[in-house]
């Protein structure tokens, strides 16, 4: 066709030539050839129309008569529309969250050459752990593939109890120390002043003590929030307050919008980044979180490999504190889907199948229709309709309901992804969830999942229509032979409900299992009830711990303890604990690190991650542990008696798979005192999986704060009902506990507490449950439709047999067989299934084996029970048939 | 002259130029221009084509299959493309042939019904 221009140059061309032969003149000659040609642009359009008429007039026919077809049943229309609307809504939603949290890269150049660097432990197995704060001037420095290689640590942003006074109120600030190579790896560049430089990354010792610059850089939102976007911002100073120590931070640079790396790897955006000063001279401790950029055009693979073998010139530097050390590079897009749990995919899942449930309903229905149009199909072969144009035909009423169902979809996406965004409990930690919108990309994936469904249920009709044996049905009219039970799943449509009921199973057993999970939950917590909570984060400041006794180590203890008892004694407070940070946020690695002293395990030549809570005996409860071997930390565990740790079962099978920890001793790498302390291991606990992000949880000790001195921490109250006043009067005993030198923060209530807790468990379970109502409803519908339509189609057979004598017990058995024929292989395939989709949702199971007995044998019997009755009514229709009405029938 | 000559000329019919293609492609493939010199020349400059018409036509046949189209160079290595007469078409010719012949004869019967009887 794009030659056509060409063809006609040419033949004008050889035209002319002719006329100049014949003696034109070469104006006159080009003229008449013109002439001769006629209108060349109607020739262009008329040729076009040759290609193009005929497939666009057909498309417009078919298109006309599947309109007219559907309109003609507008039941069945509706029916299958608003079901394909509900599962392409459900699932465009779904997809755009997954696609916001997950899929969509991080806003940084050339993203995809970002890799996180871990050390991985080649004894214990360990990934994920820090870096070690020597080797990453070795690793920076001496690394090829490497663009650029920055350290920052973002343990302030989420457990830090950091505070900046700003015009008299004080408030927590989430900082990232960063070294100064961190924003030129990103590729980022400061939106005022300037970032960190070299010498401010650099700690040096001077008279034993290590000295190094403070300075902040502000991200974009806190600078308009607290400097009202103003450029004086730069050279002032920021005073943060971190363990009670105060430092003062000069304020150099500002950061564009949408800058807060290292979220959404670390749970909160930072609102400052200060400059991370490194000591170079020794390995020190796992300390460092590393972000690199890699050179272009090399491979993650060849990266590694280079890594490994500085990591090994490393080792040979420090054999022994490096022993086990090695270094992983990991794309940074792999550790965006290593922070969302499995709650994602499960959610995912469950749309997934309401989306096929749905296909399947709306492909019966289609089938049956096809069935019923047997005879209009068969009359039209005869008449010279081909085959193509039956299927043709057929693909054109799929794809406008499809369609049809597609754009109603969207709308009911674009509802429910807002239903979904708010019915999300606040504090939920989900990375990332202010980048989740409707945008173009989930847009395609409608549109995609629409001609997808499309094609999923109109392929079974139209192969079994364009195969039309069309003497057989044109002969049999609707005179019904007598189909044995082993015939029914011969019969269209059967099939497609068998997929349907096993999915609704699985949907059905999934939400089981999270609702018997969290009624082990709530059972085992029994007095855990996070809305009688109520939780605020209490700091000494340095200048009262300075002026105690160097070995004064009761002082601050009893302070605690009189604010405890002060507390416990307020109206409706039934119980307090102490922590040294509460709730505990889900973070993906551990920054604090233990030895073993004696004992063995893997634990025992080197520090080893594992993170450190300081609790007091009441603790236990409020968090709804369990013990799994030994004992608990107790009030009798004191200054002064031996002291004791507790070990959650995630630290025993780490570091001691093949023994016992009971009695082993192990050594905190930050001492609180001057001395070296080690706690004796007294039991080993489990947590409930619902304080993590539903992921394993990592390696923990447990120590009593009675024997460790702590000058911070968060009080945990547990009351009943809702008192009025208690946060103020929890507040006014913290800052009595030393007049003057208290840092107090904010309350917590109950509903932040919830939110951070169980909240996710418990939202999965609503979640599921909904889905899976939804899905048995569609099975339902699915299952009553067919068996409906096939008893009425028997109708002249049945009464044939009742004619015949058959009585009516008899052929409301024979109804009920051919449905529950269908309803058992659908159970007995969606067990299996339902075996399957469970262990997806083993990390957020608790107490509930993914292979529960009981949730199985209940969703298979409440199916059975919903499907009877889902026959039952045909049944019933086909029991009352008059045999005589029957025979006249047709 | 223009007058008498035009006069003398015949409007093609449309459907007939598909045949007079398929006629003409017979004698071998040829390019477009040839096409219609060979069709007006045939018919002793008689059958007037508005040579642009010749290209729907042309397309309308590829399109049933009936010719087919091949790149080469013509009598003066001037690049051009040859439109060819395919098997398919060939038995189509046969087929328009057949049925140009029996309308013309019915159309000759009942404008000269004399000329007929006397004949027979």
């Amino acid at each position: 066709m794009e030659e056509l221009d060409e063809d006609i140059r040419e033949h004008i061309e050889r035209e002319t030539q002719e006329n100049i032969e014949r003696g034109m003149g070469p104006e006159e000659a080009r003229r008449r050839a013109y002439v001769k040609f006629g209108n060349v642009r109607r020739v262009k359009e008329e040729t076009r129309a040759v290609w193009s008429v005929v497939w666009l007039e057909q498309l417009w026919q078919d298109v006309l008569y599947g309109l007219r077809m559907l309109r003609k049943s507008p039941g069945f229309t509706t029916v299958a529309v608003l079901t394909l609307a509900l599962g392409i809504g459900a699932n465009t939603a779904m997809f755009s969250a997954l696609y916001g949290l997950v899929l969509r890269p991080l806003p940084y150049t050339d993203a995809s050459r970002l890799v996180m660097l871990w050390d991985s432990n080649r004894r214990t197995g360990l990934k994920h752990i820090t870096v070690m704060e020597g080797s990453f001037p070795i690793l920076a420095s001496q690394a090829k593939s490497f663009e650029g290689m920055a350290a920052f640590t973002s343990a302030d942003l989420e457990g830090g109890l950091l505070a900046a006074r700003l015009w008299g109120t004080e408030e927590r600030v989430a900082a990232a120390g960063v070294s100064p190579q961190f924003f030129s790896v990103l590729g980022v560049t400061p939106f005022l002043g300037r970032t960190f430089t070299a010498s401010e990354g650099v700690a040096t010792s001077k008279d034993n003590k290590w000295q190094f610059a403070h300075v902040a850089i502000l991200s974009y939102a806190y600078w308009r929030q607290h400097y009202g976007a103003s450029s004086d911002a730069i050279a002032k100073t920021i005073t943060v307050n971190r363990f009670g120590e105060k430092r003062q931070y000069t304020i150099v640079g500002v950061m564009p919008n949408g800058v807060d790396f290292p979220y959404p790897l670390a749970p909160r955006k930072p609102d400052v980044w200060t400059n991370a000063a490194l000591v170079q001279t020794s390995l020190g401790g796992n300390d460092l979180e590393v972000v690199g950029r890699l050179r272009a055009g090399v491979s993650l693979a060849q990266a590694q490999a280079e890594i490994h073998t500085i990591a090994d010139r490393i080792r040979a530097k420090y054999p022994k504190d490096y022993k086990d050390e090695d270094v992983d590079v990991v794309p940074l897009s792999s550790e965006l889907r290593r922070n969302v749990g499995s709650i994602l995919w499960a959610l995912l899942a469950a749309f997934g199948f309401i989306l096929l449930i749905g296909c399947a309903n709306v492909g019966n229905l289609l089938l049956v229709r096809a069935v019923s149009r047997e005879k209009e199909m068969a009359i039209r072969a005869t008449l010279g309709a081909s085959r193509l144009a039956l299927l043709r035909q057929m693909l054109a009423e799929a794809v406008l309901l499809a369609s049809a169902g597609g754009a109603l979809g969207l709308l009911l996406a674009y509802g429910s992804l807002r239903a979904f965004l708010a019915l999300l409990p606040q504090s939920i930690y989900i990375p990332r969830l202010d980048s989740v919108t409707l945008d173009t990309r989930p847009l395609i994936f409608a549109a995609a999942f629409s001609v997808l469904a499309a094609g999923v249920f109109s392929v079974l009709p139209s192969v079994r229509l364009t195969r039309p044996n069309l003497n057989e049905t044109l002969k049999s009219g609707s005179a019904c032979k007598s189909s044995p039970a082993r015939s029914v799943l011969r019969r269209p449509g059967s099939v497609l409900l068998v997929v349907e009921v096993s999915l609704a199973l699985v949907l059905l057993t999934g939400a089981l299992l999270m609702l018997r999970s969290m009624q082990k939950l709530l059972a085992v917590n029994g007095q855990f009830q996070p809305e009688h909570l109520f939780s605020m984060n209490i700091v000494i400041d340095n200048a009262y711990l300075n002026s105690l006794p160097e070995n004064d180590n009761d002082s601050v203890r009893i302070r605690f303890e009189q604010f405890e008892q002060r507390v416990a004694a307020l109206p409706a407070v039934e119980e307090v604990a102490l922590a040294d940070g509460f709730p505990p946020v889900p973070h993906p690695h551990s920054f604090d690190q233990f030895k073993a002293d004696s004992g063995g395990g893997l634990i025992a030549e080197g520090f080893q991650p594992a993170d450190e809570h300081i609790v007091t005996p009441e603790y236990f409860d409020m968090m709804g542990m369990r013990i799994l071997r030994g004992r608990w930390l107790t009030d009798a565990d004191r200054n002064g008696t031996l002291p004791v740790a507790v070990i959650n079962e995630a630290m025993a099978q780490t570091y001691w798979p093949n023994r016992d920890p009971l009695g082993v001793s192990v050594e905190p790498k930050f001492r609180f005192t001057d001395k070296d302390i080690s706690y004796t291991i007294v039991g080993i606990v489990r947590e409930p999986k619902q304080f993590g992000s539903g992921q394993t949880p990592l390696p923990a000790v447990y120590l009593c704060s009675s024997q460790v001195p702590t000058a911070f921490g968060s009080a945990i109250v547990r009351t009943a009902g809702e008192p009025q006043g208690l946060a103020a009067a929890m507040r006014n005993a913290a800052l009595q506990m030393v007049p003057g030198h208290m840092f107090v923060g904010q309350v917590e209530t109950g509903d932040d507490m919830i939110s951070k807790s169980s909240a996710q468990p418990r939202f999965t379970a609503q979640l599921l449950t909904a889905f899976s109502t939804l899905a048995l409803l569609l099975a339902v519908v699915g299952i009553y439709g067919l068996v409906s339509y096939y008893t009425s189609r028997r109708t002249h057979e049945i009464g044939i047999r009742m004619a015949l004598g058959a009585q009516r017990a008899n052929v409301m058995r024979l109804v009920l067989r051919e449905g529950m024929l269908i309803v058992g292989l659908g159970v007995a395939i969606g067990i299996v299934a339902a075996g399957v989709f469970a262990r997806t949702l083993e990390s957020l199971l608790y107490e509930v084996s993914t292979v529960d007995f009981s949730s199985f044998v209940a969703s298979a019997v409440v199916l059975v029970i919903v499907a009877v009755a889902a026959c039952w009514i045909p049944a019933r229709r086909a029991m009352r048939i008059e045999p005589m009405e029957a025979l006249r029938y047709e | 002259m223009s007058t008498k000559e035009q006069k003398k000329r015949i409007e093609l019919l449309q459907g007939t130029l598909d045949l007079l293609i398929l006629r003409t492609l017979l004698l071998g493939p040829t390019h477009g221009h040839a096409i219609a010199k060979a069709i007006e020349f045939n018919s002793d400059e008689v059958l007037q084509v508005e040579q642009g018409s010749l290209y729907p036509a042309l397309h309308r046949l590829i399109k049933r299959g009936w010719v087919s189209v091949e790149k080469g160079t013509s009598e003066n290595n001037r690049r051009a493309k040859f439109y060819k007469l395919t098997a398919k078409g060939r038995r189509q010719l046969t087929v328009e042939t057949s049925k140009w012949d029996r309308v013309a004869g019915a159309i000759a019967r009942i404008l000269r019904p004399a000329e007929r009887e006397g004949e027979s």
